[in-house]
């Protein structure tokens, strides 16, 4: 693969070098047998390529002075290069050859870095288009008032269906304050309180569907959920509450980690049926009670 | 009319290194590589791109000629190189004017030494 990668590079050197050096540099890079060193010797290859194309005066070719923009006939100048030098049609080909192929690398090297190798989830969001809140403000916004000074309160079940995927914050109003913040807020902006607050049902409605109790016979533990405010906990044996953050309609990421996730399982009222929880390449499957 | 070697001072590294391993013998290109490290202990290197490259700038300024292959258990891709005359005068240049450069920094070095009491 490097070898390949390696006479390719060989191959966009100026057609001259390469006749008289490529096949000399070829069998330098043929007694290279540590993969670091060939990788080395791949980017000395890179750098020769960018000097030979870049620094070697013979791809520029001199443009003649007939070729020269001439002043137009009412005296007034009109625009010429800086240098007196054009590329070499091959130099734009081999230019745009290097661009994209540098392009590539580096849209591959993004999409498999090491970010993708440890696992770092990062949410993917997308709005509910029945909400009446604008869709690029997240719900704290909407209610016009920061929240995380506020005391949790108690919950309120009612039958949903479906969460909005958004990652919500972990210190929020409980769900009854909320209400009567966000009214109180918005008598005082004189802006109409309904579909604000209709959004906040709606928010607290689809949340009810994941609350329950589920069991697991192996290991043998309980796994509870429950609402806070207005985002999703979960409760095991041995843990402490922590807070769920929404990447799907099912799946969850467990707050202040990228390694566990809940993925719950509606049966056909939407209701959930049953969970499993992913930690450390391990999982635990439960059912609702 | 020989050229005047002094309006190419000073030198590049690599192209000091690349007169100086071929001042002995005829090398290839890879033994210009192993010959430079060698004489650096290892401490100064180029990749066949550096070596290449320069090789290309002597060969045009008729410092280095090229011989190709030579013997015939060695690969056949393998091409020789020897120093010209003319590189030979200018690698004396430089090294002259290393040798004056040396001479006054020890020079330098050797006033600026603290007087014992």
């Amino acid at each position: 693969m490097l070898r390949h990668l390696y006479r390719c590079a060989l191959r966009l050197h100026p057609p001259e070098f390469r006749r008289h050096f490529g096949e000399e540099m070829l069998s330098i890079y043929d007694h290279s047998t540590e993969r670091l060193l060939s990788l080395g010797l791949l980017l000395d290859a890179i750098v020769s390529l960018g000097r030979q194309r870049i620094w070697r005066s013979e791809f520029w070719l001199q443009t003649s002075r007939s070729s020269m923009p001439q002043p137009a006939a009412n005296a007034i100048p009109s625009f010429s290069s800086l240098a007196p030098f054009r590329p070499h049609t091959s130099a734009m080909i081999h230019g745009m050859v290097i661009s994209i192929t540098l392009f590539c690398v580096t849209c591959f090297a993004i999409r498999d870095s090491w970010i993708h190798i440890l696992r770092v989830q990062i949410p993917a969001v997308s709005y509910d288009s029945d909400l009446s809140i604008h869709p690029g403000a997240s719900l704290s916004a909407a209610r016009g008032k920061p929240t995380s000074a506020m005391p949790d309160g108690k919950t309120k079940s009612d039958s949903g269906s479906n969460l909005i995927p958004e990652p919500l914050p972990v210190d929020v109003l409980p769900a009854d304050a909320q209400a009567s913040t966000l009214a109180a807020a918005n008598r005082k902006s004189n802006t109409p309180a309904e579909p604000l607050a209709a959004a906040v049902a709606t928010l607290q409605l689809r949340l009810d569907s994941y609350v329950g109790t589920s069991v697991s016979h192996k290991p043998n533990t309980k796994i509870a959920v429950g609402i806070e405010g207005d985002h999703l906990t979960i409760r095991l044996v041995g843990w402490p509450k922590r807070a769920l953050s929404p990447v799907s309609e099912t799946t969850f990421l467990v707050a202040g980690t990228n390694d566990q996730w809940v993925e719950f399982v509606p049966d056909s009222n939407g209701k959930m049926r049953q969970l499993s929880l992913f930690q450390n390449g391990d999982s635990i499957t439960a059912v609702h009670q | 009319m020989p050229i005047d070697p002094h309006q190419y001072l000073p030198l590049s590294p690599a192209t000091l290194h690349i007169l100086l391993s071929l001042a002995g013998e005829d090398l290839h290109g890879y033994g210009i590589m192993q010959e430079i490290g060698r004489q650096s202990d290892g401490k100064y290197k180029v990749g066949p791109g550096t070596l290449y490259d320069n090789l290309e700038k002597l060969l045009d300024r008729e410092w280095v000629e090229e011989l190709g292959s030579r013997k015939s258990d060695d690969d056949p891709r393998r091409r020789y190189y020897r120093l010209t005359a003319a590189g030979r005068r200018v690698l004396a240049a430089e090294t002259a004017r290393l040798a004056g450069v040396v001479r006054e920094a020890r020079a330098r070095l050797q006033l600026a030494k603290p007087r014992r009491a």
